[in-house]
């Protein structure tokens, strides 16, 4: 379903910050400075499994999403995903505090690839599902932090992908709505979906993830059983 | 090649696309109480300023002929000028997005190059209809204003995906953009007429900015009633292929690095 096979990234950028047009016509030298994030990792995710990636910041977790969404490309290895991808890490993308809740439900969902009429089926149970309610002709910029949040969330849930990439967002909202996320995370489970959670939450990774990788120096330095994986990663703390 | 893959890009995310226009046309025009008099009111003040100045800078017309061949050029290379401003930041304005989701970058640019058309619409319709009643009457020659409308886009899509691609690689494109941009103003006959150009060398290099003849030819149209001239419809068409392909291939060729960048 998702195979990522020995993919390096390393990024590239200018000591002194961005380039300018003035330096290229100066023929000024720029010093480079890379940062090796992957360096060989290999994760194949089977249809239906739901992995949880843990590590320290800066490891490389988000980069890895962002590969396997397509976002980026790897500089060696390769990644393939089957599957249509909806991005957890795009919670709420292109989101404008301008427009009412309703009119960035639409323009989240087609940056998403959704038509509107695909989502006008869906959208009684995306306002339902974000507890919004009268507020959904409101503009965004008198929602609360909270409230924006679920509505993206609300969004992504609903649009049935096969693959779900989850970068740190359970942590959003009320008790009663992660209540209803977890509920929504267990439905997609059962629905055989695919997902790729990364979170430093270790409960979530214990009670939701089938297995559990550890990205440390930008390689897989444990893959397997969550309970397994997460004493180890916490284990290289003492 | 490039150029084809991004029409294609464009027609499969042409959802996004729509949301995207509606965005900007949303938030400039319905929620802003200034918006849609800023849109007019200022080619109006613009042609206003130059008609109470300048009017001697193209012999043989009136004062009233002139003040609607200003605003026509005005709105014409406003539509050029506002793109590309508006087009050079429009990527690092979307760095949220780009670092979040996997679409084809062409959306970002080309999307303003729509949402400004819409405003270049309302001015030149206003316009037209300012002609029709205080100036020379509506002409038969009106057909070619869609034709250069049509030039003109392909001129400014191109130009927009180029200077968006500039616009992330570099961090002063966006003040080099607005001074070749005002350079690019006076050089364009908005206000004043080719033949008043003293020098015989200078008037024949004009010619050569396509917007020369885009400006033009839309008064020859909407204005002075004369068909528009093949050679230079064919002249200004071919800088908006070979700009569109230009800006197609950069954006193709720039499209992980910028992901790199703004992610």
């Amino acid at each position: 379903m998702i195979a990522v096979e020995g993919v390096c990234k390393t990024f590239r950028h200018d000591a002194q910050g961005a380039l300018t047009l003035k330096d290229l016509l100066l023929l000024r030298a720029r010093r480079r400075v890379a940062r090796q994030v992957l360096d060989g990792v290999t994760l194949r995710v089977a249809r239906g499994e739901t992995v949880g990636i843990v590590g320290k910041n800066g490891c490389g977790k988000t980069t890895l999403l962002r590969l396997i969404a397509g976002i980026l490309r790897p500089d060696r290895g390769a990644v393939s995903v089957e599957g249509r991808v909806a991005p957890l890490l795009a919670l709420g993308a292109g989101f404008h505090p301008d427009l009412t809740g309703e009119e960035n439900v639409y323009l989240n969902a087609s940056i998403l690839g959704f038509t509107r009429r695909a989502m006008r089926a869906r959208f009684a149970d995306i306002v339902e599902f974000a507890g919004i309610g009268e507020h959904m002709q409101t503009p965004l910029r008198y929602y609360s932090a909270g409230m924006t949040v679920r509505l993206g969330f609300a969004v992504a849930v609903h649009l049935d992908p096969d693959v779900l990439l989850v970068d740190e967002v359970l942590a959003v909202g009320d008790s009663g709505f992660r209540t209803r996320c977890q509920e929504r995370f267990r439905r997609m489970q059962e629905e055989g979906r695919t997902i790729v959670v990364v979170t430093h939450d270790m409960s979530e990774v214990r009670e939701f993830c089938m297995r559990a990788a550890w990205l440390a120096d930008g390689r897989v330095a444990a893959d397997g059983d969550p309970d397994d994986v997460v004493t180890r990663y916490l284990a290289s703390y003492r | 090649m490039s150029a084809l893959r991004v029409v294609g890009d464009l027609v499969r995310h042409r959802e996004m696309l729509r949301n995207l226009v509606r965005r900007d046309l949303v938030v400039r025009y319905q929620r802003s109480s200034f918006g849609v008099l800023l849109a007019l009111g200022v080619p109006v003040l613009v042609t206003t300023v130059f008609t109470a100045f300048f009017p001697r800078l193209m012999p043989g017309q009136d004062v009233r002929s002139y003040a609607f061949l200003v605003f026509i050029g005005y709105m014409a290379w406003d539509y050029f000028a506002r793109s590309i401003a508006i087009a050079v930041d429009v990527l690092r304005g979307h760095a949220n997005l780009i670092g979040k989701v996997a679409f084809p970058l062409a959306v970002l640019p080309f999307s303003v190059c729509v949402s400004v058309l819409v405003h270049l619409a309302i001015g030149l319709t206003l316009g037209v209809a300012g002609n029709a009643a205080f100036g020379s009457g509506v002409q038969a020659s009106l057909w070619a204003a869609p034709l250069w409308l049509g030039v003109e886009f392909l001129l400014v899509s191109g130009a927009a995906f180029l200077v968006a691609v500039l616009g992330v690689l570099f961090r002063d494109a966006a003040q080099l953009v607005a001074v070749l941009s005002m350079l690019l103003f006076y050089a364009t006959p908005v206000f004043w007429s080719p033949d008043i150009v003293p020098l015989a060398a200078v008037r024949e290099l004009l010619p050569l900015n396509p917007l020369y003849h885009v400006v033009l030819g839309l008064r020859d149209a909407i204005v002075a009633g004369e068909p528009p001239r093949a050679a230079a419809l064919g002249y200004a068409a071919a800088w908006g292929a070979v700009l569109f392909a230009a800006g197609s291939v950069a954006l193709h060729r720039a499209r992980w690095r910028i992901a790199e960048e703004l992610g």
